[in-house]
């Protein structure tokens, strides 16, 4: 009935009086297929409209990636880029938020390597291998303590992200896909171009690594 | 040594809490035998939860700017997007003032449109029935646009006149163009000696109906006539009914109340009135020429 309604005031060009009277019902959010569709008609709005719902998230991965803001939003905005000039080719076969991610994955990885290459990976204060840092007080919780307090420092933060950082691409796109964006085993798998099982292999071999670090730190 | 291998590759299984009973009721055995298992299982347990704690970083405020710039960059806007956007439902970014400015606007003109007066039916059929001229433009004198393609919206309903008691039955009238005179009079009375005055009259001019056509026409030209500052330019008799033709030069500016004149008596005037005004001229001197046909109603 509202998409009548709509198009009934599309032709008497009232888009307007739409839009209006769509702000007042608060029409309900559009799906990532019905935008992924006005974007392949050409629809730059529908593409904004998708991006305003996930820049965000993907920024949040390009930083877990790159570990600097500069950087991280350099690479949010080349992936983007780069889904909206390949959304024609989005098949639908999957939903809209694994295939930017794969893309986002993808770029994130190429963009770690690139520049660990080059030695210009910023902001890392961590060192490889042998940390003989010593933590402070305030950083050393009690491993038998609960989660919630022993998480709740702001340090954690910093020592989690500087596990992350010394995880392979491989193992550090795996972790971000799973534990930090949450998506499951199978969309992983897809995104990936993996088996569920070597998926689940890697995932495991990545947390035992942060597993280690965290443990070294905080014990 | 072999059931510690076995359980911690099964951390994964026994973390997401999706391995089997049987796993899951060996590895609480094992780690109930071996404190080293358990607690690295509780370390991985608190890596997974650090790693799912994990704060999220936002964006710079200006992130979404430069990528709106960047993919412009891309594809620069063509003015096809841009109509596509206006008469698309996507237009979600208008300021709700010019919506309700929008919505204001379209209401006023509704109510405008349906508390305007109402067409006359007769002065429809008068607006239909307007009969072509007979006769072009003479050698010198040129016809400007009359007024019987538009009727202006005053004319659309009728005066009120005093109708004397044997007024003919209301018809609608037929009006011709008129005819704007140039320079002096001999020029028209010269063009007009031949074919004569009634020939090039025909239908197509004003056409008063009245039972006393002859006082009306007399009356017409001893008092409206000079008070409008006009002239006869022609007269004659057309037929033995009585049918009085006038050739009459009049300045443009006073041709509606001519108009109106006529009505006042008695007679009825079609497709003009007092309120026409024929095309300005920037001259005061502008006449304009009209052949006036007064004529007893058919029966």
């Amino acid at each position: 009935m509202e998409r009548f309604l709509e198009t009934i005031l599309g032709l008497l060009c009232l888009n307007w009086v739409s839009w209006f009277v769509g702000a007042i019902v608060e029409a309900p959010e559009e799906s990532d297929d019905q935008l992924v569709k006005e974007c392949v008609q050409g629809n730059r709005k529908a593409f904004d409209r998708l991006v305003e719902k996930y820049h965000k998230r993907i920024y949040n991965l390009a930083y877990r990636f790159v570990n600097d803001p500069e950087e991280a939003s350099d690479l949010a905005q080349e992936i983007f880029t780069a889904a909206f000039q390949n959304i024609k080719r989005f098949r639908g076969d999957a939903k809209f938020s694994t295939w930017l991610f794969q893309i986002a994955s993808n770029r994130g990885k190429n963009r770690f390597k690139y520049l660990k290459r080059r030695g210009l990976l910023g902001n890392r204060s961590h060192s490889d291998g042998d940390d003989d840092r010593e933590p402070t007080d305030s950083s050393v919780p009690d491993p038998s303590a609960n989660p919630e307090e022993l998480l709740a420092g702001a340090q954690i933060q910093k020592i989690v992200q500087d596990a992350i950082d010394d995880l392979e691409p491989d193992h550090r796109e795996i972790v971000i896909l799973r534990d930090i964006e949450g998506f499951s085993y199978e969309e992983i798998a897809h995104m990936l171009n993996l088996p569920e099982g070597t998926t689940k292999s890697r995932l495991h071999r990545a947390r035992m690594i942060v597993k280690d670090k965290l443990k070294k730190v905080l014990s | 040594m072999k059931e510690c291998n076995l359980i911690c590759g099964s951390f994964l299984a026994l973390q997401d809490g999706d391995g089997s009973r049987e796993l899951s009721e060996q590895a609480a055995r094992h780690f109930d035998a071996c404190p080293d298992c358990r607690e690295e299982f509780q370390w991985y347990g608190l890596a997974v939860h650090a790693l799912s704690r994990i704060e999220p970083v936002e964006p710079p405020p200006d992130f979404l700017r430069q990528l709106n710039r960047r993919l412009d960059e891309l594809r620069p806007p063509s003015y096809l997007d841009h109509i596509r956007e206006f008469f698309s439902f996507s237009a979600r970014h208008i300021p709700i003032p010019v919506g309700v400015c929008a919505l204001v606007a379209c209401a006023v003109l509704g109510v405008l449109l349906y508390q305007g007066p109402p067409l006359d039916p007769a002065s429809l059929v008068s607006m239909v029935r307007q009969e072509p001229a007979t006769s072009g433009p003479e050698a010198g004198v040129t016809a400007p646009p009359g007024p019987q393609t538009t009727v202006p919206a005053e004319k659309r309903r009728r005066p009120q006149v005093s109708l004397p008691v044997d007024a003919p039955e209301i018809r609608p009238l037929a009006m011709a163009p008129k005819r704007r005179l140039t320079g002096e009079y001999g020029t028209l009375s010269k063009s007009l000696r031949n074919p004569t005055i009634a020939d090039i009259v025909g239908a197509d001019n004003v056409t008063v109906e009245s039972h006393t056509a002859a006082t009306v026409a007399e009356s017409f030209k001893h008092h409206v006539l000079p008070r409008l500052n006009g002239r006869i330019v022609e007269e004659q008799v057309k037929n033995a009914d009585g049918e009085i033709v006038l050739g009459v030069a009049i300045p443009s500016s006073a041709y509606g109340a001519m108009n109106s004149e006529l009505l006042n008596h008695g007679a009825l005037v079609s497709g003009a009135g007092s309120g026409v005004q024929p095309p300005r001229r920037s001259q005061t001197d502008d006449y304009v020429r009209v052949y006036i046909r007064f004529t007893r109603p058919q029966q």
